[in-house]
């Protein structure tokens, strides 16, 4: 982006000059209350504010503002601030009234036809696409013009111009709850529906309905306004519009006669949509929340800078030491990664095993550098590939290495891929420096190592036209087009039939061998992890739990997690190494003090109620006390807990 | 199948779509026209005299009217009736300016096109641009700000900012005219008045606008800020695109689509937009006239104008519905897959 670009003394000058709007921005619901609180008292005292009688004519007409009249006088004589003070009982009057029934009507049609559904639905959609091509003004106009300009004929044409927004707005709101769990429940459990309508439905749907009924106030006070400029007000009624009405002749002469009014005006309909504004944001309060930022993330905590770039023991593509991230969810921090070793050498298949919600997700995300970084609470470790720092890349250089050297295969193809572009663009946009024609030739030969037609016709295709199969297919030619020296697959055939996850699969392993590129598979099925991967992490509660090589991980799991993982296979309920998993995963925004694992093992004791030790056992490590003794591995017989009393004691 | 018959069974499919929904918009023209004629009847006073308006009328011309409307006959030929002068574009006569309805509004309906198309194309265009704008900047001041002026646009009355306009800009420094359409020493035809009216354009298509570019960019802003959550943007960015090839190629089709749907509805409230504005400028269009017969109570003048922009919203939705076929693939794709 261009501020990237920009010094950073410019960027912070331009920062400062809008943080008012930031500060005014989140006191917008007091700004409007205030506002309007002092215009209704000054409606209500009008005849004790207002220095005139409003109808008292003056020798001055058309006289400009002065100290005897603070605002000037209007053509006749009448002084104008106290006009105003009195205006703005009727118009107030008016356009709470027409809330008021546009509240009423809107509630009572739009429940009917979120109740009812069926042909009432229908004729309502109907009235409101009526009221789409009549446009509010227009209807309303057309009513007073037909039927004669009193005060109350206004009042009532705008109300029942403006309801159906309102209307539009409950039959949503009952639709949509009606399929929500406690609504189906509280059917299940018997109630009436005018139980489930009243104590369920309505109180659900007050906040977008009282957002709504704020803002046509002020939508009637535009209506009035308009109304009374074009001669259809109740020339009785003085009311701002009215005020106005007169002005448009005499702008030349007396400007403030058309001012005043329609500041009046601006600033109530402002304070009001402040209000709605601010109670809109008050009711949906977490709807930006999760949002990836486009920019670079914040560095919370950068690792000191002293260390060389090239550091680690050289051997390994991706080295991941001490990785740590927190985000914050609400009022409450998640620790989705905590201080995680990860290695992947070249060349290498190596999974990372884990329940969903054991944070492996976002391990992922760390690695490419693409928290939503407006969540970030603690990024901290190192990351480094092929031997470079990225917890120290800045943007561009890290956009380079996800450009270049690092991809990423995500889950579920329909929704990472972009429904409006065509996929051999899709692909093609990945691939670096290449001509148009050798970016075509490259794409074809990317689409046939993953076994999808390469003809221009299938790359002109969309997402939407392809089966789940083949979009998974599209998203790992898309990873492979930068010729990737990682590939982080993400649940690459989670979303998958059975059949097709065995085809993406063994295109995935095809693809590996022909080409020297490391992967990383995350996944919660041993399954995938047993088939393609030479070793493996497995991982529970954001921290890793074991790492073995893949033959010895199912000959011989180590670590009580990863064993009941293993029994929790379909098919492998007796499995000689313990018992399925039972309970849920820990919840990382309350994890324990100890061992994270602690309340689902069977083999729990006294000192898991201190955070276990990581234990090296040559190539391999575990995290679990029972490990952690000279005494070596212990436990294997899962009948026995008395074993792991003996190991506390000694 | 061949690319070629795709795009036929496309173009095959868009025509069905296209034909449909103008059936459905004519069922929603008979509603309009429906609720104009109850209103008429409803009118206090006699219905010849709801037609014709607040003028003394000789005893033939109300006999001929009556005659014409068959005003004798039951409420549901008088329907009819009406229904079928409509249907051939007849909108009555305006007593009160001796001339076709019809042929009024025909005269005054390219001045309103101008200046709504005008007024609401720059509008659409600079609202798209700063919606989404302000939602792909990293800071929160941006958005800020573009909430106040979206929520200052909607607060102030159109035809006001107008008066506001012509009083600091005409009155006080002269920049551009005050009102009216064309200078009347300089008379010029086709093209070239075109190009004359262009100055006069200036003022109320800013004031027509400034409501409909607070709107565009509220939507544009959401539209962005939901695509900017959207997985496929997390994969544009793994794939190492930068941060503007990633906005370019996309979010902005992405996000502009809402937007484009919602132009349709906008076509309506402009032109309701209009109606004041072109009072406040003497612009000569139909909502002058519309003004004017409200004024002179020439009540079929105001029902013949309320149908022709019933007319205009419906066209306009139509464009709309098939410009959005052609802009989202799935749409577009929907009929031949599956």
């Amino acid at each position: 982006m261009s501020d990237e670009a920009s010094p950073l003394g410019a960027r912070k000058n331009r920062a400062e000059l809008f943080s008012w709007a930031n500060t005014l921005r989140s006191g917008y619901g007091l700004v409007g209350s205030i506002t309007l609180a002092i215009l209704v008292l000054a409606a209500l005292f009008s005849p004790w504010l207002a220095p005139y009688d409003p109808h008292a004519i003056s020798s001055s007409y058309l006289g400009p503002p002065s100290g005897e009249h603070l605002l000037g006088t209007d053509l006749v004589g009448h002084d104008l601030l106290s006009q105003l003070l009195h205006g703005a009982r009727v118009t107030l009057l008016v356009a709470v009234t027409a809330a008021v029934i546009s509240f009423g009507l809107g509630v009572l049609i739009g429940s009917l036809a979120g109740y009812f559904r069926g042909p009432v639905d229908a004729v309502l959609m109907k009235v409101t696409e009526f009221f789409q091509i009549i446009p509010s003004l227009v209807f309303a106009l057309i009513l007073v013009a037909m039927l004669g300009s009193h005060l109350w004929l206004v009042t009532i044409a705008i109300g029942i111009t403006i309801w159906p927004q309102q209307a539009r707005i409950v039959r949503s709101q009952f639709l949509t709850l009606r399929e929500r769990e406690f609504v189906q429940a509280s059917r299940a459990l018997g109630f009436s529906d005018r139980h489930i309508i009243f104590r369920e439905i309505y109180p659900n749907a007050l906040g977008p309905v009282l957002v709504q009924a704020t803002l046509d106030i002020g939508i009637a006070i535009l209506l009035e306004t308009a109304l009374s400029f074009l001669g259809l007000g109740d020339p009785n009624k003085a009311s701002w519009g009215q005020m106005l009405f007169g002005a448009q002749e005499h702008l030349e002469r007396a400007w403030w006669i058309a001012l005043w009014p329609g500041v009046a005006i601006a600033l109530t309909v402002l304070a009001v949509n402040f209000v709605g504004d601010a109670l809109s944001e008050w009711f949906n309060s977490r709807s930006d929340v999760g949002r990836v930022s486009l920019q670079k993330r914040k560095n919370v905590a950068s690792p000191p800078a002293a260390a060389p770039s090239r550091t680690g023991d050289g051997t390994a593509l991706l080295d991941v030491q001490d990785l740590t991230v927190h985000l914050r969810r609400g009022a409450k921090v998640v620790r989705a990664v905590d201080r995680a070793e990860v290695k992947v050498r070249p060349g290498e298949r190596v999974g990372l095993v884990g329940e969903s919600g054991s944070g492996k997700s976002m391990f992922s995300r760390a690695v490419l550098q693409m928290l939503p970084s407006a969540n970030v609470e603690t990024f901290t470790g190192r990351i480094a590939l092929d031997g470079i720092d990225l917890m120290r890349l800045n943007e561009a250089d890290m956009r380079r290495v996800r450009f270049e050297d690092l991809s990423i295969v995500f889950q579920d193809a329909m929704t990472y891929l972009n429904p409006t572009m065509r996929v051999g663009k899709q692909i093609t946009e990945a691939m670096a420096g290449l001509s148009a024609t050798d970016r075509q030739e490259r794409t074809r030969q990317i689409l046939a190592s993953v076994a999808l037609p390469t003809t221009t016709r299938f790359m002109r295709r969309y997402p939407h036209e392809l089966s789940g199969g083949m979009r998974q297919r599209v998203l790992i030619a898309m990873a492979l087009a930068s010729q990737p020296k990682l590939l982080i697959a993400d649940e690459p055939t989670t979303a998958l039939d059975v059949t097709v996850q065995a085809q993406v699969l063994r295109t995935l392993v095809a693809v590996h061998t022909k080409t020297d590129m490391a992967m990383l598979i995350i996944t919660h099925d041993l399954a995938i992890v047993a088939e393609v991967c030479d070793r493996s992490f497995v991982m529970y509660g954001g921290q890793i739990v074991e790492e073995a090589a893949v033959s010895r991980l199912f000959s011989e799991p180590r670590h009580p997690y990863t064993r009941g993982l293993m029994a929790s296979m379909p098919g492998k309920s007796d499995y000689r190494l313990g018992k399925r998993l039972t309970g849920s995963v820990v919840d990382l925004t309350d994890v324990p003090t100890g061992c994270r694992f602690a309340a689902r093992c069977e083999l729990a004791h006294d000192r898991c109620s201190t955070e276990p030790p990581w234990v090296r056992i040559g190539d391999e490590g575990v995290r679990c006390w029972l490990f952690a003794d000279e005494s070596g591995p212990i436990g294997r017989s899962t009948d026995k807990p008395a074993d792991s009393k003996e190991v506390t004691t000694s | 199948m061949s690319e070629r018959g795709q795009y036929l069974k496309y173009l095959l499919g868009t025509a069905r779509f296209a034909v449909s929904r103008l059936l459905q918009s004519l069922g929603l023209l008979l509603g309009v026209v429906m609720v104009m004629f109850l209103l008429i009847r409803m009118a206090p006073g006699d219905p010849v005299q709801a037609m014709v308006g607040d003028f003394p009328v000789p005893d033939e011309y109300r006999d001929q009217v009556a005659r014409q409307y068959r005003l004798n006959d039951s409420w549901l030929v008088q329907f009819m009736v009406y229904l079928g002068h409509v249907a051939r574009g007849d909108l009555g006569y305006s007593y009160a300016s001796h001339q076709s309805v019809g042929g009024l509004i025909l005269e005054r309906l390219p001045a309103t096109l101008l200046l709504t198309a005008a007024g609401l194309i720059s509008a659409a265009a600079m609202g798209i641009a700063l919606g989404t704008w302000s939602a792909v900047s990293s800071r929160r001041s941006t958005r800020a700000v573009l909430d106040m002026f979206v929520l200052v646009g909607f607060s102030i009355p159109t035809f006001w900012l107008g008066q506001m306009l012509v009083l600091l800009f005409a009155l006080r420094l002269g920049w551009l005219p005050s009102g009216g359409m064309s200078d009347a020493r300089a008379e010029s035809t086709g093209w070239a008045s075109l190009l004359a009216a262009g100055p006069y354009l200036v003022l109320p298509a800013v004031a027509l606008g400034i409501r409909e570019l607070a709107a565009t960019a509220r939507i544009a802003k959401g539209a962005t800020m939901g695509v900017l959550s959207e997985d496929y943007i997390v994969t544009a960015r793994s794939k190492g695109l930068s941060s503007a090839a990633t906005i370019r190629r996309h979010v902005i089709r992405n996000a502009a689509l809402p937007t484009i749907a919602s132009l349709g509805y906008r076509v309506g409230l402009a032109l309701a937009g209009a109606v004041t504005i072109e009072v406040v400028f003497s612009w000569p269009g139909i909502g002058r006239l519309l003004y004017q017969a409200i004024l002179a109570r020439d009540n079929s003048l105001v029902v013949g104008v309320i149908l022709v922009i019933a007319v205009l919203v419906i066209i306009a939705n139509l464009v709309t519905e098939l410009l959005y076929r052609a802009l989202d693939p799935r749409i577009r794709g929907a009929r031949h897959v599956r």
